[in-house]
């Protein structure tokens, strides 16, 4: 795994950013900021989501289908059985 | 940052800023991860990564419109039914759960819940009315990452949609939540009624504290699905303007301290009628707009324990604790999961389609008695009022 200090992803590679947490109980919500205001919030969003990537601590979510892997688990850094 | 392999990548979501990131798979092999079985051609559907979790149908507001027909000695199931719950959506990577009612702050072990939401590696969140929200409760809630409460407007404006005026205890309730350093958003149905005055509701609800107001279609599901919904839904003119509305609530509210605009998956139909977005579909993908996910990204578990598409339509026959393997066969959630896929027109040839799929099932089935094309969508409205004869003519 690559050490979180160069870990670099290219930012052509991210299909879709949702943005908040959202909180709402009945409907599933989506931001439309980015939409609508791209030059004056789109920056600031996807640099600090860049610099997330870059640097923190990756867990894999255990799925019936892909073992939980995560930084601190030498043994289980192997991909999942293709 | 947690990573759930997807087939197109994997859906990353980030702690350090409050975002979902969808990487591909070449940005996912950059993380040194490989998708494996999850990105084979034969992978079986994923899972929701956000689910609502009614947990009570208790509730003594006695909202005109409730969805769930929420009343006060509705079921409450107890702590250890909560908790098996909590264990079904970990096991199935569920990212996100959405704690609602019923009122949720009913349950003294409301904060409990949301602690043992973060031992499972869920984030919780929280809908309230504020109504019964005290100082001592809001205490126990710092394990929500966000607590929306419903906020229609003051006074008459919150009368419209609810049928008694709450403005009170949804703004202290706003008040107390964002003075004890938990992020707070609002949930603001829209009516015809109170739409126009969108804006100062939206104003004052920022100056109140809120970080996010999320917008949200009145739907007829539960006391809601009666003939006044007809009176209340938002008109053709409203709708085929929405998009201009946005965009002006959007811009006014991005300076610091900023306020997010956020709205629900039954609106983005709404979208088709602005130029501005139907002809850049690609837009709306990068912003991680979602339509209907009901049987994909999102799903509800209801307070009896089952699983339904949304919080608005009835629930499938599969419980909670069969999420894992039960969300792939279930063909109820199937067939939500296919309808994108299958759409008849003007959805199919929709250059939205893929994000919206559909619009609101709910809406198109208390209108039109099935679940087709949402016919309050700006495309649907002229696909039907076209003359007779056009179909067989183009």
């Amino acid at each position: 795994m690559p050490d979180p200090e160069t870990r670099v992803v290219d930012p052509a590679h991210i299909r879709a950013l949702r943005v908040g947490h959202g909180a709402n109980c009945s409907s599933i919500g989506s931001v439309v900021d980015t939409l609508f205001v791209t030059a004056l919030l789109g920056g600031a969003v996807f640099a600090a989501v860049m610099a997330g990537l870059a640097t923190e601590k990756v867990e894999v979510i255990p799925t019936p289908k892909a073992p939980r892997r995560d930084d601190h688990d030498d043994a289980k850094l192997d991909g999942p059985a293709a | 940052m947690k990573v759930r392999y997807e087939p197109f990548g994997a859906w990353v979501k980030l702690e350090s800023t409050p975002a979902l990131v969808a990487l591909d798979r070449d940005g996912v092999r950059a993380l040194g991860l490989d998708g494996g079985l999850a990105w084979r051609d034969d992978a079986p559907p994923t899972s929701p990564i956000e689910v609502h979790l009614a947990v009570t149908q208790r509730c003594g507001a006695g909202c005109e419109g409730c969805y769930l027909d929420a009343r006060p000695d509705g079921l409450e199931p107890p702590r250890d039914v909560m908790l098996a719950r909590l264990d079904a959506l970990r096991d199935a990577g569920v990212m996100t759960v959405a704690f609602g009612g019923g009122e949720p702050v009913t349950r003294d072990d409301l904060g409990e819940l949301a602690e043992e939401a973060r031992k499972r590696g869920l984030t919780p969140v929280l809908t309230t009315s504020g109504l019964g929200l005290s100082p001592a409760k809001v205490a126990r809630l710092g394990s929500f990452a966000q607590v929306n409460v419903s906020y229609d407007g003051a006074g008459e404006d919150y009368a419209a949609v609810r049928g008694f005026d709450g403005t009170r205890a949804a703004e202290t309730a706003i008040g107390l939540l964002t003075r004890g350093g938990i992020r707070v958003g609002v949930n603001v149905v829209l009516t015809r009624l109170t739409l126009p005055r969108l804006g100062d509701t939206l104003r004052r609800a920022r100056a109140l504290g809120a970080a996010e107001a999320q917008l949200l279609r009145y739907k007829p599901a539960g006391r809601a699905a009666s003939l006044d919904y007809y009176a209340r839904r938002l008109t053709p003119e409203q709708v085929d303007s929405f998009g201009e509305t946005l965009s002006s609530l959007t811009v006014e509210h991005a300076s610091e301290p900023r306020m997010s605009i956020r709205i629900d998956c039954s609106m983005v139909p709404f979208l088709s009628g602005s130029p501005a977005v139907y002809d850049h579909p690609e837009s709306l993908v990068r912003a991680g707009i979602f339509g209907c996910e009901g049987g994909q990204a999102l799903a509800a578990v209801k307070v009896d324990g089952r699983v339904a598409p949304c919080s608005f339509v009835p629930s499938t026959t599969l419980d909670a604790a069969g999420l894992v393997a039960g969300h792939e066969r279930d063909a109820d959630l199937a067939r939500w999961r296919a309808y994108p896929t299958s759409a008849p027109e003007p959805c199919a040839s929709c250059a939205i389609a893929a994000v919206c799929k559909g619009g609101c099932k709910a809406v198109a089935a208390f209108v039109d008695g099935a679940y087709g094309p949402d016919p309050e969508c700006p495309r649907v409205r002229a696909f039907r009022a076209r003359p007779l004869g056009a179909e067989a003519a183009s």
